[in-house]
């Protein structure tokens, strides 16, 4: 197996080229990351006073898709956190207006509108924040992954008249001629939509350029939710595998 | 009413990024702030470009 990184210019985005896997582990990858990842997210609310005009179910609902950071070695049994919110209208109730007992599980960001209030209204509640998995509810989902086989873009250098159609047809703009032959700039952006097949097709009457998938390589890309960082969710969810792999493997032994 | 959080469709974080987004149209194009915001995927801009404000709407009744 060989990887290798692709730049990004994104702080919450990784991207990487997987050699030598098949389409079966790279799915577990991503399903893993997505739905197998330990994180925190608030479970329950108790509500004291709430005179704004949405309902209680309404704001927990939105507390709870407010992404939480997780430390570092959270697993299902990491303690329960305890937020608190208190507010007077007239006012927007951002999510920085969380008061957490543990420093280390906030959300990630101040700037998310929890809830309005106008003159008068008030709003005091706790929330309970627990640990858990994508599967269950998106709101413990850290992440967003998605996969693609590597492409392979041949061009029959002999019969091709560099009409620059293939060039000026692809959606992604990644063709270019380059001393007297098409090159691929960016393959990585390849889309598969074979535009650039069809465009020579009708220009050419025969196919001189082909696109297809290769079958043991795949472009990864994961976005994190800001629960932790991508380096995080990637080493956490292969830890996963390897111990859902050990226990199939201790079962089969006995 | 008030901007959801996430994406309906995906699930990214978008809540926080409406204060912004609702500054900046006033004067700008929303194609070219919700590319500054970062926003690829058609589900997550849908989430701006569709939203109605009602939330001032409402402020002068409670539950």
């Amino acid at each position: 197996m060989r990887i290798e990184f692709i730049p990004v210019d994104k702080d919450d985005t990784l991207m990487f080229i997987v050699e030598g896997i098949d389409a079966t582990f790279a799915n577990s990858l991503r399903r893993a990351i997505m739905t197998e990842v330990p994180v925190y997210a608030c479970n329950e609310v108790v509500f004291y006073t709430n005179s704004s005009p949405l309902y209680d179910e309404v704001i927990s609902h939105r507390i709870g898709l407010v992404p939480l950071t997780t430390p570092e070695g959270t697993d299902k049994d990491s303690k329960m956190v305890t937020m608190s919110l208190e507010a007077q209208g007239p006012t927007t109730v951002y999510s920085g207006s969380l008061v957490s007992d543990d420093p280390s599980v906030q959300p990630v960001n101040d700037e998310f509108p929890l809830l309005k209030l106008g003159p008068g209204q008030s709003i005091s509640l706790n929330a309970e924040c627990y640990v858990g998995y994508g599967k269950d509810h998106v709101k413990w989902q850290p992440g967003l992954v998605g996969y693609k086989n590597y492409p392979i873009i041949d061009v029959d250098k002999q019969r091709c008249n560099l009409c620059g159609e293939c060039v000026k047809t692809c959606p992604t703009k990644i063709l270019g001629i380059e001393e007297g032959s098409i090159v691929v700039l960016e393959i990585f952006k390849c889309t598969f939509c074979k535009s650039c097949e069809d465009a020579c097709k009708r220009l050419n009457e025969n196919e001189i350029i082909t696109v297809r998938p290769m079958n043991d390589k795949f472009i990864f890309r994961i976005e994190s939710f800001g629960n932790m960082s991508t380096k995080d969710l990637l080493n956490t969810a292969l830890n996963v595998i390897e111990k859902k792999a050990e226990r199939l493997d201790q079962l089969l032994n006995e | 009413m008030i901007i959801p959080i996430r994406c309906f469709t995906c699930g990214k974080p978008i809540g926080h990024l409406f204060k912004t987004y609702s500054e900046r149209t006033i004067s700008e194009h929303p194609k070219d702030v919700l590319d500054d915001l970062g926003l690829e995927r058609y589900c997550c801009r849908r989430m701006f470009l569709t939203h109605v404000n009602l939330i001032d709407e409402v402020l002068d009744f409670s539950v």
